[in-house]
């Protein structure tokens, strides 16, 4: 069975995602021992790669605000690619992983030592410890259900697999009645949404265990923080209440997109 | 600023820093503590382990998620779980008593 990382990485104005993707591909063969293919829309060429794909279908752009810190800015996003994984991986074991997912250990490798076809992380950690507990990222809205983030999902091919990532081309072609129904209060259309409504349907709109829990905790810090420094497994981040937290060997899905832009 | 609002602010930050580190280390160790066998997951407890302990029969455990698993080696388990386990707590042990010796932000970060 072969193993391996899908990452997406559709540059914009100024967010360079492809050199993210380099590192995280680096990052992949030294923690993981494991191939990345890279999911693009331009001509590039790079080791760090096992096969680039450039993707020849939809990529819708939208609009999405980029914060750095307390800057914050409103630049072009390509995200609509990830619901293709199924058919663009050339694994038959794949774990799709945001760019901005900084591997420090072989956490990850656990996913292939269990039996369900699909794995997403529903618990989160937030890293600085500092920010009020809401249900942003409990649940997709209000009265919807669980939230799952789409930003690390492992699946293996499989009609369990297969019949999801169907499910959410269906759900992107109908987003905005989704949308409504789900009583989401952003119209842009983002991919932990969709991935959480696929998994609430798969359920049969209950809780059940279709869906796995992805190894490890997902431990993040949001745009609103910015990444210091990064020396191998080490990482040293400043919170927006201007508190430091310094991590050691834990996989950290950075989400301000500048500052580790600025580090790499 | 009053000194001694600005001793209390340094003080609430290295607080808040210790506090954060020490969550943060447990996690760590919690995570550190999974381990997976015949497609069932376990989280590593003293609990699990005197039970281990006790039966060295061919066994089934029920999993994280409440899934019966069967254990055909159990000493064989057992010295792998006691080994993931004593090496977690061990790491925690050695990071928690760096953190909590430190004095100030910069000596926990450093750790």
């Amino acid at each position: 069975m072969s193993k391996g990382i899908l990452v997406f990485a559709f540059n914009n104005e100024q967010i360079d995602y492809i050199k993210q993707a380099i590192d995280l591909a680096n990052r992949a063969k030294r923690y993981l021992g494991l191939p990345t293919t890279l999911i693009t829309d331009i001509d590039i060429v790079n080791d760090a790669f096992d096969s680039i794909i450039k993707f020849s279908g939809n990529t819708y752009m939208t609009q999405k605000t980029y914060r750095n810190g307390t800057d914050s800015v409103k630049l072009n996003f390509k995200n609509c690619a990830r619901i293709s994984a199924y058919e663009l991986t050339p694994y038959d074991e794949t774990i799709i992983l945001d760019s901005d997912f900084i591997i420090c250990n072989n956490d990850f490798l656990k996913c292939f030592e269990q039996d369900k076809t699909l794995l997403m992380y529903h618990n989160s950690f937030d890293l600085t410890g500092s920010r009020e507990i809401t249900n942003e990222f409990k649940w997709i809205s209000d009265t919807g259900p669980k939230f799952y983030w789409a930003t690390c999902v492992y699946f293996k091919k499989s009609k369990f697999a297969k019949i999801f990532f169907e499910l959410l081309e269906h759900i992107y072609e109908n987003y905005s009645y989704y949308r409504v129904l789900y009583q989401l209060e952003t119209r842009v259309y983002r991919n932990d949404f969709a991935f959480s409504i696929a998994a609430h349907i798969l359920n049969d709109f209950v809780s059940a265990d279709s869906i796995g829990e992805f190894p490890g905790t997902k431990y993040y810090v949001t745009d609103r923080d910015t990444l210091l420094e990064l020396d191998n497994d080490k990482i040293l981040f400043l919170s927006e209440k201007n508190t430091v937290v310094r991590t050691s060997q834990l996989n950290v899905h950075c989400m301000n997109k500048f500052s580790l832009d600025k580090i790499l | 600023m009053d000194k001694r609002l600005t001793d209390a602010l340094e003080f609430a930050n290295y607080s808040h820093t210790l506090f954060n580190q020490k969550k943060l280390a447990h996690q760590k160790f919690i995570d550190s503590c999974v381990h997976y066998h015949n497609a069932g997951k376990f989280t590593i407890t003293q609990q699990l382990i005197t039970f281990c302990e006790l039966n060295k029969k061919s066994i089934i455990l029920l999993d994280d998620n409440n899934i019966p698993v069967h254990i055909d080696n159990v000493s064989k388990f057992l010295k792998i779980i006691k080994e993931k386990y004593n090496n977690a707590i061990s790491a925690y042990h050695t990071e928690y008593q760096k953190i909590t010796s430190s004095k100030t932000v910069a000596g926990i970060i450093n750790v």
